[in-house]
């Protein structure tokens, strides 16, 4: 969809230059980078807080075919993306310092073993050093069909938002679609994701927020685990390469959006949000205001060159013209009301073979092209 | 040109009907809405009009002579009678008659003092029949008047002229598809109140300024029905157009049969099938269907409304410009761009390209002053509605910065021919490469024709004399031809266009120049070449050929004419007199010719020598007669150097006597002026009731080299004249032939001649009926016979002003009809800024006999009186010549100012050589101040040229008030064409007064002072004259106004005598000498009829 020569061109500047985070020198070993199959969704099971936890590896266990992100990858979606950048923020802001450096380390080495992208919500499996991987998720709040229709309006509206989604770029201002709506397409603050993760560091951090709380105290934010961290940055990569993603996340399908604005396009087409009613008017004419009629001098006269009047019998540049500006007939899905007539009616066809059936007489009687007397009331010279 | 005008000639008992139009509603039995009302006025009742009852028009025609105007489609079963009220100008309670029959009756239209309610009876047309009867109105109108023009009666008054090019507006609606298919609402939505209709589509901009000069042009009398309209021009417009349009709509479907396509239809079950039996049958109800007759109305009008969308900004507007491929590529494999741009609808030249558009960081830019707010929104909604007419956009939509896409040749072919106009029309802009729809880059076929040299030609006629026309020569000689095919300006064999056709690439590229070629055009065009290889053919079918043949009948476009030799120097008179070799003047001619003369009389002798009729078409006052006399005389010196070189033995060649047609009124002018210019010329006038007969004028003649003679004699006596073998006929005042069936006309064409030639002033080619009678004249069956010509021409030129038509004929007859204007530059270097003429007119056997009686009756009164008494009497017979020469009116007294028809011009030699000039002035568009010495005679000339002009006539006399005197001079000065003419009889010649909006200056009386005549003049010839002042000074011949004129010029004793003492030396002059003055001369011309 976004081959055209002109795609990939720059967006509008962010805000904020991004941060770019390098990892340390060690060589990152080369894997396949294509993503891997997602497995059969698996439900995360519940790990009891209880046990002790075991000795782990320092290293982390390797994956083969994980997901992840290259390095130089990185960079340019960072830098590239306004989308990858904004979501990047949120990671920077939800999972500070080591826990943010590591997350994107487990992204490069391909920790990850599956990252489902569903209904509002992003499930990754993150291989750590445990035996078996994490499962992390992060729940967004989805927008309701309603919410959803009032946003599809809103871009049909402004071609702008269709055209540049049709051609796989999230427009920098896509947001302009939703504040006036009381919405939201990104999440402004990592509070507002709901996040879970079997790892023993989430389940730390909670059981501190808990006591914190229980204690009346201020628990702050609950920080996102590495694993966390990690999905999210792989989350930086999609929306980097698919406008779609966090429109999936806010509970809208990207097919369904794009169904929506072309569906809805070709109602803006075919009749403008402000549909025009044909009033009969003539510029210059019908607006003029009340004529005098007095019993003056030229009362008997023609007083301009109409005798002149320069309206040329000839057929048109084009054949019916007016048809053709018109489009398709303005009945379809309406004309039926019993079960008998004939899904469509062949409307616009008819009318174009009146048209020219119309202008044919009209030329062949007038121009004289007829046989002398055909049709023709009026007495023909026959000297 | 006039739409109306008033009838001419033998006035006598004729009746003057007017015809006028309404669009409102009568009271008639069938009548339902409003229709087309023709009533009329009839002239006969014009003295009833003082006493006529109140609520009726006075003056209004019966219904069964406007059923006998209308033409046999009209009777009693057809178009019903009907009764409408009109609000007319009316004078103290009295409705006044219209302009026109007051024109006819020689009044001035007075001013109008307030409407008046009357009723009249009218046909009722219906929309249907309606441009059948304005056609039957306008299509048999006199369009021009003058002396002896028309045996019609009838004035066309301006509503039918308005109503008729309403209704040209309607056809070339129908014709160019633009009307809509349309639902209406009557009531309150339950079914059965909707009307399907045809609505003509009148939004668009040149429709839109269509509508708005009628609109704006509708004559009051157009909208005088007293009515819902209450005289409002665009309602009355706007009904008008729609109800003729969808009725002839509606006529030309039920006459197809399109209504069974549906007819047998549900209409209950299926909107389409409701509305659709509402369009195509003749009544036009939606069939009951149910409730959704509203959804139905609102969404047709909501797709209708659809084509007045104009997008999202109403300053700014997608373009769309084509880019030619780079040179290098090949045809078929080139790459057209189309690119896109955002243009300025006020500054069309103000266009951002897309590409810099995306560029763009803000939502706003600011070019050369002008602010485009989110201008890539807008382009992208610009485009996406572009899209819908050309789908081939969408393709650019998914892009999310698209510039512009690529087309092949036949996309592009494809985007100019078919979707361009559209995406115009729907308001936006397109830019084409400018060689699309160049007449200069089209693929026709064009004729080739090669023809002897000029000089070869031209030298036959030093060797051969007047032998005229050989078989080589003439509307018959045969010329070798071929058809060649022609692509813009290039010619291809048929093998190379072969070749270049299998590449079936709409666009091709010819010599560097992309060329449309169509692909329907290409086997017509090869075909054509085949089927006519190429031979000889006639000189008049390659004219013919070249510009009279209908791409409808060959299939093909016939770009032209290419020819070799003579037969190229013919192709247009205008040009030839720029290329032709031009004749040395010839030394027997007593005056000098001007440059553009000399071409003019080199014209004719090209055109004479290759045995080609022709018409010398030049302004008023640029010297026909000189150019006719100048080629008489080169023919004669021609002659004889032929003869000079001939050894003794050899027959003598000889030349054949010049029959000369001229109208009355002329024939002293032709006498003075060949006495004056070819004096060696022997001149044989046959006129009068002592002309010769038989033997003697046959022997006489052909002793002569012109024999002049008149229309009605030519009629009379052309037995006679077809005893002598004519080297030449020629016609002055051409245009008297104008009406084809006249028997003066057919009397003229059946005169045998070896040459023919045409004068006229009059610009023939606007006037189509004089066109044809004179062409066919002048070359026999060139423009076909009157019949086929007004199938052919007159119909589309004159009732729809078919301007491809016009160039077509005008370009057949270009080769035969030289037309230079005072204002052509070429012509303008050779004129001084001022040309005096005489005209010399005839008497009438009226005004002929009352002269002989009055001088007779003063020489024996003189006889016996003396001193005071005697001086008197000279002095008052001298006033009565003077009225009697003028008009025999002026002196009899027979005619009262105010009577319902003016004076008989055919009285007076003067009149009607007055009208005639005058009538030429306007067609020129010229404007005239005619001078006189009495008032009474200018209120004769008011009445009578109100009459055959159909002009207002402004007079400005001594009993003219000063206020008044501003406000006519102002009329005039305005030069709008209402008041062309102006009478004055003043005694100081109105000196002061500043009259530069006229060219023609007419002395129609003489003061026998020059300086009087002078001061006079010089209203017009002043600082402010830009063009030449034309100064005519009437003079009757043989009477005592030609001896004073000859007296005068003679500048001698007697002659300052003359000056000096007005007309006191008169007196003093013994019977003998008066008799010798004032008695009428033989050479008097009379017109005997």
């Amino acid at each position: 969809m976004a081959s055209a020569p002109n795609s990939g061109s720059t967006p509008p500047k962010p805000p904020t230059p991004p941060v770019m985070r390098q990892l340390s020198n060690e060589p990152v070993p080369t894997y396949p980078s294509r993503p891997a199959v997602p497995p059969p969704a698996q439900t995360p099971r519940p790990q009891p807080y209880t046990r002790a936890p075991k000795p782990l590896p320092l290293k982390p266990r390797r994956v083969r075919g994980g997901v992840k992100i290259s390095t130089t990858e990185q960079t340019s979606l960072w830098s590239e993306s306004w989308p990858a950048q904004r979501w990047v923020r949120i990671i920077e802001q939800a999972a500070p310092g080591k826990r943010a450096v590591d997350g994107l380390e487990y992204a490069s080495l391909g920790q990850t073993k599956t990252l489902i992208i569903e209904h509002s919500s992003l499930v990754a499996s993150v291989q750590g050093r445990a035996e078996r991987p994490y499962q992390v998720k992060f729940q967004f709040e989805p927008l309701s069909p309603e919410q959803w229709e009032k946003v599809g309006g809103v871009m049909t509206d402004q071609a702008v938002y269709a055209a540049k989604l049709l051609a796989g770029d999230l427009p920098a201002n896509i947001e302009d679609v939703f504040v006036p709506l009381g919405l939201k397409l990104f999440p402004t603050d990592f509070s507002e994701i709901v996040f879970s993760c079997t790892c023993p560091d989430h389940q730390a951090d909670e059981r501190t927020r808990n006591a914190s709380k229980a204690a009346g105290e201020n628990p702050g934010p609950l920080l996102w685990c590495k694993h966390a961290a990690c999905a999210a940055y792989l989350l930086a990569q999609r929306l980097a390469s698919d406008p779609f993603v966090m429109f999936k996340l806010r509970g809208l399908d990207g097919q369904e959006l794009l169904e929506r604005l072309r569906h809805s396009r070709a109602v803006a087409n075919s009749s403008k949000t402000n549909p025009s009613v044909y009033a009969g008017r003539v510029p210059g004419v019908s607006d003029t205001g009340l004529v005098t009629f007095e019993a003056t001098r030229d009362f008997w006269e023609l007083n301009s060159d109409i005798e002149n009047l320069d309206a040329p019998i000839v057929p048109p540049p084009v054949s019916h013209p007016l048809l053709r500006r018109l489009g398709p007939s303005p009945l379809t899905g309406l004309a039926k009301s019993g079960g008998d007539a004939p899904a469509s009616f062949p409307l616009v066809g008819l009318l174009a073979s009146c048209y020219e059936v119309i202008s044919e007489a009209t030329l062949r009687e007038e121009l004289g092209q007829a046989a002398p007397g055909e049709n023709e009331p009026r007495a023909i010279d026959s000297e | 040109m006039f739409f109306g005008s008033a009838c001419a000639a033998s006035e006598g008992e004729r009746l003057l009907h007017v015809f006028h139009a309404a669009w409102t509603v009568g009271q008639s039995a069938i009548a339902t809405g409003p229709m087309l009302h023709i009533w009329g006025e009839d002239g006969a009742k014009l003295p009833t009009l003082a006493r006529a009852a109140s609520g009726e028009h006075p003056l209004a025609l019966d219904i069964a002579s406007i059923r006998a105007r209308l033409g046999k489609a009209f009777g009693e079963d057809a178009v019903a009678a009907s009764i409408i009220t009109l609000e007319l100008p009316s004078m103290g309670g009295s409705v006044q008659p219209s302009s026109h029959l007051a024109r006819a009756a020689g009044h001035r239209a007075e001013g109008l003092l307030k409407l008046e309610t009357v009723t009249v009876p009218s046909l009722a047309v219906s929309p249907l029949l309606a441009p059948v009867a304005l056609d039957a109105l306008l299509d048999d109108a006199p369009r021009d008047n003058g002396i002896g023009s028309g045996e019609r009666s009838d004035l066309i008054g301006a509503s039918v002229v308005f109503f008729g090019a309403a209704t040209r507006l309607v056809r070339s609606l129908l014709a160019q598809q633009r009307f809509v298919p349309m639902i209406s609402q009557h009531g309150i939505g339950s079914a059965g109140d909707f009307r399907g209709l045809w609505q003509p589509w009148l939004s668009d901009e040149k429709t839109a300024e269509r509508v708005a000069s009628l609109v704006h042009g509708m004559p009051s009398i157009a909208r005088a029905g007293v009515d819902a309209f209450e005289h409002q021009p665009w309602p009355i417009v706007e009904d008008f157009l729609w109800r003729v349009l969808d009725a002839q709509c509606r006529a030309t479907l039920t006459r197809e049969d399109f209504y069974s396509s549906v007819g047998e239809k549900d209409a209950t079950t299926d909107l389409h099938v409701a509305w659709l039996q509402a369009l195509l049958a003749s009544g036009n109800s939606v069939p009951a269907t149910n409730v959704r007759g509203q959804e139905l109305a609102r969404r047709v009008r909501q797709w209708i409304g659809g084509l007045e969308e104009r997008g999202a900004s109403s300053a700014w507007r997608l373009m769309l410009k084509l880019n030619e491929p780079i040179p290098e590529e090949g045809e078929d494999d080139a790459q057209w761009g189309l690119t896109f741009h955002l243009q300025s609808v006020d500054r069309p030249a103000l266009v951002v390209d897309a590409v810099d558009l995306w560029a763009l960081t803000g939502d706003s830019m600011t070019i050369e002053g002008k602010r485009i707010d989110s201008p890539q929104e807008l382009m992208l909604g610009e485009l996406g509605r572009a899209s819908r007419i050309y789908n081939r956009l969408e393709k650019a939509l998914e892009d999310s910065e698209p510039a512009g896409v690529e087309l092949s040749t036949r996309q592009a072919y494809q985007f100019l021919r078919e979707f361009s106009p559209i995406l115009q029309e729907q308001g936006f802009g397109v830019q084409t490469p400018d060689w699309w729809d160049s007449p200069l880059a089209k693929l026709g076929v064009r004729l080739r024709l090669d023809s002897d040299s000029m000089s070869d030609v031209m030298g036959q006629s030093s060797a051969g004399g007047s032998t005229a026309s050989g078989p080589t020569l003439g509307m018959g000689a045969l010329v070798r031809y071929r058809w060649e095919i022609a692509l813009g300006d290039t010619t291809l064999s048929l093998s190379e266009f072969e070749k270049l056709a299998a590449r079936k690439s709409p666009l091709v590229k010819v010599n560097g120049r992309w060329i449309e070629v169509r692909p329907e055009d290409v086997q017509s065009a090869i075909k054509f070449v085949r089927d006519n290889p190429g031979g000889e053919m006639k000189v008049a079918d390659a004219l013919r050929i070249a510009y009279g043949t209908d791409p409808r009948e060959t299939g093909v476009q016939i770009t032209g004419l290419e020819a070799t030799g003579w037969v190229a120097a013919l192709m247009n008179a205008e040009a030839a007199t720029r290329q032709l070799e031009t004749i040395k003047p010839p030394e027997r001619f007593h005056g000098t010719l001007r440059p553009y003369q000399v071409r003019g009389v080199s014209w004719m002798a090209f055109l004479e020598r290759v045995g080609l009729g022709l018409c010398l078409a030049d302004d008023m006052g640029l010297g026909k007669t000189i150019q006719l006399l100048a080629l008489m005389a080169f023919e004669r010196e021609q002659m004889n150097a032929a003869i000079a070189k001939l050894t003794p033995g050899m027959p003598r060649p000889s030349v054949q006597p010049t029959l000369l047609v001229v109208p009355m009124s002329v024939v002293g002018n032709w006498m003075h002026e060949t006495a004056r210019f070819c004096p060696e010329l022997s001149v044989l006038t046959h006129h009068g009731a002592d002309r010769l007969n038989e033997d003697a004028f046959v022997e006489k003649a052909r002793a002569s080299d012109m024999v002049i003679t008149t229309y009605s004699l030519a009629h009379r006596d052309k037995d006679l004249l077809a005893k002598v073998h004519w080297g030449r006929l020629v016609l002055d005042e051409a245009q008297y032939i104008k009406n084809p069936g006249a028997k003066q006309s057919q009397a003229v064409r059946s005169i045998a001649a070896d040459r023919r030639v045409a004068l006229t002033g009059t610009p023939v080619e606007n006037r189509l009926s004089e066109l044809w009678s004179i062409m066919d004249f002048l070359n026999p069956g060139y423009l076909g016979s009157a019949g086929s010509f007004r199938q052919r021409f007159a119909v589309g030129i004159e009732r729809y002003r078919d301007r491809a038509k016009l160039e077509q004929l005008k370009g057949l007859v270009r080769p035969f009809i030289l037309r230079r204007l005072k204002s052509d530059p070429t012509v303008v270097a050779d004129l001084p800024e001022k040309v005096e003429s005489k005209e010399y007119c005839p008497l009438t056997s009226e005004q002929a006999t009352l002269y002989e009686q009055c001088v007779q009756r003063m020489l024996s009164e003189v006889e016996r009186s003396e001193g005071i008494q005697r001086r008197g009497l000279v002095l008052s017979a001298l006033i009565k010549l003077k009225q009697i020469c003028n008009h025999p009116t002026q002196l009899l007294k027979d005619w009262q100012d105010g009577s319902l028809k003016p004076p008989v011009v055919e009285r007076s030699g003067k009149c009607i050589r007055l009208i005639e000039m005058l009538d030429e002035v306007l067609a020129e568009g010229d404007q005239a101040i005619v001078f006189t010495q009495f008032r009474q005679m200018g209120n004769l000339l008011g009445a009578m040229l109100r009459h055959h002009l159909d002009r207002e006539v402004l007079f400005l006399h001594g009993g003219t008030t000063q206020k008044e005197r501003v406000q006519i001079v102002e009329d005039f000065q305005k030069a709008d064409g209402k008041n062309p003419i102006l009478l004055i009889s003043l005694k100081a010649g109105g000196v002061g007064l500043n009259l530069t909006a006229a060219s023609h200056v007419f002395h129609f009386d003489r003061w026998w002072n020059p300086a009087v005549e002078n001061q006079a003049t010089d209203r017009a010839y002043r600082i402010g004259q830009t063009r030449t002042v034309q100064v005519h000074k009437f003079v009757v011949r043989g009477t005592l106004e030609e001896r004073i004129d000859q007296m005068i010029e003679s500048k001698t004793e007697l002659a300052e005598n003359i000056i000096g003492s007005g007309e006191r030396w008169l007196t003093e002059l013994d019977t003998t000498q008066l008799r010798e003055l004032l008695a009428l001369r033989n050479d008097a011309i009379v017109d005997e009829l």
